[in-house]
């Protein structure tokens, strides 16, 4: 699945790197559900965990958000396309993340040395969160790249990968393309 | 001198009900003491305008939101894309103002909260505020004395014109109970709120969308 988290300040470019991922995936092999996010009316989580404890593994708010988190289980690789704000996602592209809350228990235990969430399925996608930028930012690109890794941890993805793309980059195609083996192999 | 601080509320339960609004007024009780007046506004519902007023008339600004995915949730990050975006267009004050980020998570160790305070930070520097420290806590912003006592110092220092000073970490960056106790108590709660609303235990476990084979 692709999350095409462009706003509308950066639709153009994030449409780009959409349409180049789906295309690089198709030539492996691969098919994609493609979610443009700013075209989706999805409400904010609410917070309420009705997801865990009335209706449990499904949002109480029937909206295409449901759709992102069914097809979240059913794929092999989520990939996260946003252009990188303050280092994280945008809000388009969060909307939908916030919302895939209802893949996890409620349940507490140790991962690592820490405490999450317990997996509610067996099998979680790998993640690739393609970050776009006017320039180089090593900080935004640090932070991009910890959330990812953090997002990880929390998702249960076995292989996690962040590419960050500039804005003007001529040939994003090859960069994408190694990013996606490298994770596709993790 | 009067001087006034403004809260931003980052929760989807409100200004009243969330536990991001109750750590803050812990937070904001030494400043009205000291004379503050204190604003506080709903990110979720805050008039656009009303929000650029308030944040050019405020000396400080907190920001008390809950962890979403190790980064701050959808409707917060849309306002600080405004504000900053606002930001740009504005002249550039003599004296910025200053900000503080409080966030708190539902997991037991407050250190989950890093990646999204590294956010508010780069956040902070893009709208030209001062960054004036952070304030991490877990069980979803329980508070016991130890916190209580953190979130004070913090209210006092910053109601006398000084950045969150290191003590307040100190006094919030440990888990408030064992984490082990934490797994236990949290699953056992789970269970028995499920229970209230007539589900089992293996109810709770449902997978109703098909996983990949």
């Amino acid at each position: 699945m692709i999350l095409n988290g462009g706003t509308s300040e950066s639709a153009s470019q994030a449409d780009s790197v959409c349409e180049t991922t789906a295309g690089l995936l198709e030539r492996l092999g691969w098919g994609s559900s493609i979610f443009r996010m700013r075209d989706l009316d999805i409400a904010p989580c609410k917070g309420c965990f009705h997801c865990w404890i009335r209706t449990p593994g499904e949002c109480i708010v029937d909206d295409p958000a449901r759709e992102i988190a069914r097809e979240f289980i059913r794929s092999d690789l989520a990939v996260f396309i946003t252009p990188i704000v303050f280092g994280g996602y945008s809000h388009e592209l969060k909307k939908g993340i916030d919302r895939l809350i209802p893949v996890l228990l409620p349940y507490f235990t140790f991962v690592g040395n820490e405490v999450h969430h317990v997996r509610r399925y067996r099998g979680y996608p790998n993640l690739l969160g393609i970050g776009i930028l006017p320039a180089r930012d090593p900080e935004e690109e640090a932070i991009f790249s910890q959330l990812l890794l953090r997002n990880s941890i929390n998702m249960y993805a076995l292989g996690v990968e962040a590419c960050i793309i500039y804005a003007g980059e001529g040939e994003i195609s090859a960069k994408i393309e190694g990013k996606l083996a490298e994770v596709i192999g993790g | 001198m009067n001087r006034d601080a403004l809260v931003l509320i980052g929760s989807p339960k409100g200004i009243e009900k969330s536990a991001s609004a109750r750590v803050s007024l812990v937070l904001t009780e030494p400043l009205e003491t000291a004379g503050w007046s204190v604003k506080r506004l709903w990110l979720y519902d805050a008039d656009e305008d009303e929000l650029l007023t308030s944040i050019l008339s405020a000396d400080l600004i907190i920001l008390s939101s809950p962890l979403y995915f190790d980064s701050l949730p959808a409707p917060v990050i849309r306002r600080m894309e405004v504000v900053v975006e606002k930001r740009r267009r504005t002249p550039v004050e003599e004296k910025a103002p200053r900000f503080v980020s409080i966030l708190n998570c539902g997991f037991v160790e407050p250190k989950h909260n890093e990646t999204a305070q590294r956010i508010c930070r780069r956040f902070a520097s893009r709208a030209r505020f001062e960054w004036y420290g952070s304030i991490s806590l877990g069980c979803a912003g329980a508070m016991r004395r130890r916190i209580r006592r953190g979130l004070i110092i913090a209210g006092e220092a910053l109601s006398k014109g000084f950045p969150v000073p290191p003590k307040v970490k100190r006094l919030t960056k440990k888990p408030l109970i064992p984490r082990l106790a934490y797994i236990v108590g949290g699953n056992v709660t789970w269970r028995r709120i499920a229970k209230k609303n007539g589900l089992s235990k293996g109810d709770l476990l449902a997978q109703p969308y098909k996983p990949r084979p």
